[in-house]
């Protein structure tokens, strides 16, 4: 009897007590509301100088801090609270910090870095802090490289810190192809040019003494696709990104042009004519055959490979105006995805695969749009007398292309905008600037 | 016949004796598990007495007879317990020391030295080790009660936690180091998971927000008595700052948290239902800080739901939001999603709410609905 009491009250306390709990929380259930507006704004964020290692180290370590700003700050993402307004102070990497500090200057994130130098190495480590969570966001990081590549480092750690904070994959480590131009627009001095994503390192590769267009970066960064008039006629071209010699990759007779290159760098679909009428080719830039894919009277061209290598997209005037279409790289029938008001030219895949950006010209006026593969979500982020040739960010989340603006005294600058039409940007370069093709991200 | 109805007799009798006071015969078998926890009970005297059966546990496992292993723990025991009560009663703040202690010894003597932290605060003579715990966390609480001491004045209150705050007064003076000892509550939970019992988490973690509850008791028996309220307003802000902070560090111990909260929810105001415009004051203070993550890809489609503690001054406590839906990131994008959440909490934090209705806006969940902000 005894034991049964115990037992009874050993189980039936503790059940009545269980019961009870539930009851009264059935009763407080958590107050639950929906947040369905916000506001869309940078992300402040503070990024006090990289510590040096070494006093000699002081300098450049100041010049990685500042790329690595501007690189967040010119996504239109994310703002840079100015050193200025700092309270706190980083002055060991290693030490605990000081999150009322960076609070106090409502900094939600926090990048602390050190640079360290020894001969013509450099070492950047660097950390990002949550402030208001008070907690570190992943790993930190370290990149090596030699003295010269210090823009790279700076680079690396952006893309880190943006991939981080998005959720995206960064596109700051990158290449752009583009056209220097110099000179009276009645006679443009046109040269094969790359730079950084930023319009930083410029090299010419070509003296630009004969006509050069669309140049098309591997995704690689390793070599460059072009069209010359170098032979009189336009013909595609393959150049080592480092510059030197150069190879018309079809000898044929015909002009080609709208080169690009495939997911894999191996191979190059381009535009033939030969008499009326162009259509569109692909090539084993290793030597061997080459394919038609496309076999009309009117005019395809544009092409661009799918990510995944397994469809083209293009344009053509084939249903009368100039349209997109997409077909599968081993040719075939092609459909149509573009279907709003005016023509559409140069369509670019993006990186991701899920968007096709073009060019419109509707009204007198060009835009630059993005659509899905499907042609629906049709939307334009730019508008102007001359908005032309867009080329995807790495990362498919940023676009540049190039403006031109009229009267005699204008010519083409590159910009860049997000997808999300907001953050239009002009891309710095020393002249005028025309035809953007943006490589992968570099390893 | 007699003889026969005799001798029945006497076997009944026998039987019933048996019956009655045999079980005890047999039921010590079955009843020692339940010393057993009796022992967790007391501690020093009855855990010597259990060291006496725990050798012989021991000595299986290392296939030595049981004098060798009696003879090894038992130094252990007590060379950490003397030093911990030496060096505890001189910094008086008895929280820290046994931390420390316990955290790396814990493996093997968790409940050893539970009870040898104690004694520090045998100091003040009781044994039970999650009551002298207590009593030095809430003392912190005391800080941000001053206000509260009036409170018993106007209107008695009938819960025991009203009686902690009575206790508190005492240690008031200290404001600083106090805070200090809060936000080390994680001694408390190393104190819980070492006597796993339910006193002790209680005890242990109850300081923190049976003060910041006896705030709200306190303040609404106020309101309702009209008794000077009024230096009331400002202690209160300190307890709750002090919480907060307290709150945060010991976030990893997010788990124990839920413990207190149920017993003590039907101690918190109720209070009747929030009304909507309530309800879109907080709405409005969140998304005043809600930074949509616009940059993602289909930022649109990164709806999560954070489920937060709001402290009793209306501070969220930073440790307690988590993300509930959905409840494993899919990608980093929603990871993304979750901090701008969080972050947006955390930074409008605290929020203007009726205290009278605390219970009803304690466990907030709060859904974020980017879909209608950006297209891409």
């Amino acid at each position: 009897m005894v034991d049964r009491l115990r037992r009874n009250l050993l189980i039936g306390v503790p059940a009545s007590a269980v019961l009870l709990r539930s009851f009264a929380a059935a009763a407080q259930a958590p107050l639950r509301i929906e947040i369905t507006e916000g506001v869309i704004e940078p992300m402040p964020f503070a990024a006090p100088g990289f510590v040096p290692d070494t006093p000699a180290a002081a300098d450049i370590a100041g010049k990685i801090t500042q790329v690595v700003i501007d690189d967040l700050s010119g996504t239109g993402l994310f703002r840079e609270i100015p050193a200025a307004a700092h309270i706190g102070k980083i002055t060991n990497f290693d030490a605990p910090v000081a999150f009322a500090d960076w609070k106090a200057i409502n900094a939600q994130a926090l990048i602390t870095g050190a640079v360290g130098a020894s001969g013509d190495k450099l070492q950047v480590r660097f950390r990002l802090w949550d402030v208001f969570a008070q907690t570190g966001l992943g790993e930190g990081l370290q990149f090596a490289g030699s003295a010269a590549s210090w823009r790279r480092l700076a680079h690396k750690v952006a893309d880190a810190v943006y991939e981080r904070l998005t959720g995206e994959g960064g596109y700051f480590d990158s290449k752009v192809a583009f056209i220097a131009a110099s000179g009276p627009k009645e006679a443009r001095r046109k040269q094969l040019a790359i730079m950084d994503y930023d319009g930083a390192n410029v090299s010419m590769l070509t003296d630009g003494s004969a006509l050069v267009l669309t140049p098309r970066l591997s995704p690689s960064a390793s070599q460059v696709l072009y069209t010359s008039y170098e032979q009189g006629a336009p013909k595609v071209m393959l150049m080592k990104a480092g510059g030197g010699s150069r190879t018309v990759i079809d000898d044929t007779s015909g002009m080609t042009f709208a080169p690009r290159f495939s997911p894999d760098g191996k191979r190059a679909v381009f535009s033939k004519s030969v008499g009326t009428g162009s259509d569109i080719f692909v090539k084993d830039l290793g030597g061997r055959g080459e394919t038609q894919l496309t076999r009309t009277s009117s005019i395809d061209t544009a092409p661009c490979f799918s990510p995944d290598g397994n469809s083209i997209v293009f344009e053509s005037d084939r249903g009368g105006t100039q349209q997109i279409y997409i077909m599968p790289a081993s040719g075939g029938e092609a459909q149509r995805v573009s279907f709003g008001s005016g023509r559409y030219a140069t369509p670019v895949w993006s990186p991701r695969g899920d968007m096709i950006a073009f060019t419109k010209i509707d009204g007198g006026r060009f835009h630059i749009g993005v659509m899905r593969t499907d042609g629906s979500g049709e939307k334009l982020l730019t508008g102007s007398y001359l908005d032309e040739g867009p080329t995807w960010a790495p990362n498919g989340r940023v676009l540049m292309f190039f403006r031109e603006s009229p009267g005699s005294g204008g010519g083409p600058q590159i910009y860049s905008v997000d997808i999300t039409g907001r953050n239009l940007r002009q891309v710095p370069t020393s002249g005028f600037a025309s035809d953007p093709s943006w490589s992968g991200l570099l390893s | 016949m007699e003889t026969g109805a005799r001798i029945s007799a006497i076997g009944h009798g026998v039987l019933i004796v048996l019956a009655v006071f045999g079980l005890p015969w047999f039921g010590p078998r079955e009843r020692e598990p339940i010393r057993v926890t009796d022992v967790s009970f007391i501690s020093e005297a009855e855990f010597e007495a259990a060291q006496a059966a725990a050798p012989a546990e021991l000595p299986r496992r290392d296939d030595a007879p049981a004098e060798v292993p009696a003879a090894a723990p038992p130094p252990e025991t007590a060379e950490p317990v003397e030093p911990e009560v030496s060096d505890e009663a001189p910094e008086i703040a008895s929280v820290e020391p046994p931390a420390e202690i316990v955290a790396p010894e814990s493996p093997d003597r968790i409940v050893p030295k539970v009870v040898t932290i104690e004694p520090p605060t045998a100091a003040a003579p009781p044994r039970p080790r999650p009551a002298p715990r207590v009593e030095p966390t809430p003392s912190p609480a005391v800080d941000a009660r001053p206000a509260e001491l009036p409170k018993p004045e106007a209107a008695p209150s009938p819960e025991p936690d009203v009686a902690k705050v009575e206790d508190e007064p005492a240690a008031p003076p200290e404001a600083a180091p106090v805070l200090e000892e809060a936000t080390e509550m994680p001694p408390a939970t190393l104190a819980l998971t070492t006597s796993g019992r339910p006193k002790a988490r209680k005890g242990n973690q109850a300081p923190p927000r049976e003060t910041a509850e006896a705030a709200v008791i306190a303040a609404v028996k106020a309101a309702q008595a009209k008794p000077a309220a009024k230096p009331k307003p400002d202690p209160k802000p300190k307890p709750a700052a002090a919480a907060t902070p307290a709150t945060e560090p010991t976030a990893p111990t997010a788990p124990t948290v839920t413990e207190p909260t149920e017993a003590r929810e039907t101690s918190l105001p109720v209070g009747p239902p929030l009304s909507n415009s309530e309800k879109d004051g907080l709405k409005l203070a969140v998304q005043r800080c809600w930074n949509v993550p616009a940059g993602v890809r289909d930022a649109q489609e990164l709806k999560v739901t954070l489920a937060a503690e709001l402290g009793a001054d209306g501070s969220v406590i930073n440790a307690s939001i988590k993300m509930i839906e959905p409840r494993t990131a899919p990608d980093a994008r929603f990871q993304q999603a979750f901090e701008a959440g969080r972050r947006a909490l955390i930074r409008c934090s605290p929020y203007t709410l009726p205290r009278e209705k605390y219970a009803q806006w304690r466990n907030i969940e709060v859904v974020f609905n980017p879909e209608g902000m950006v297209s891409w």
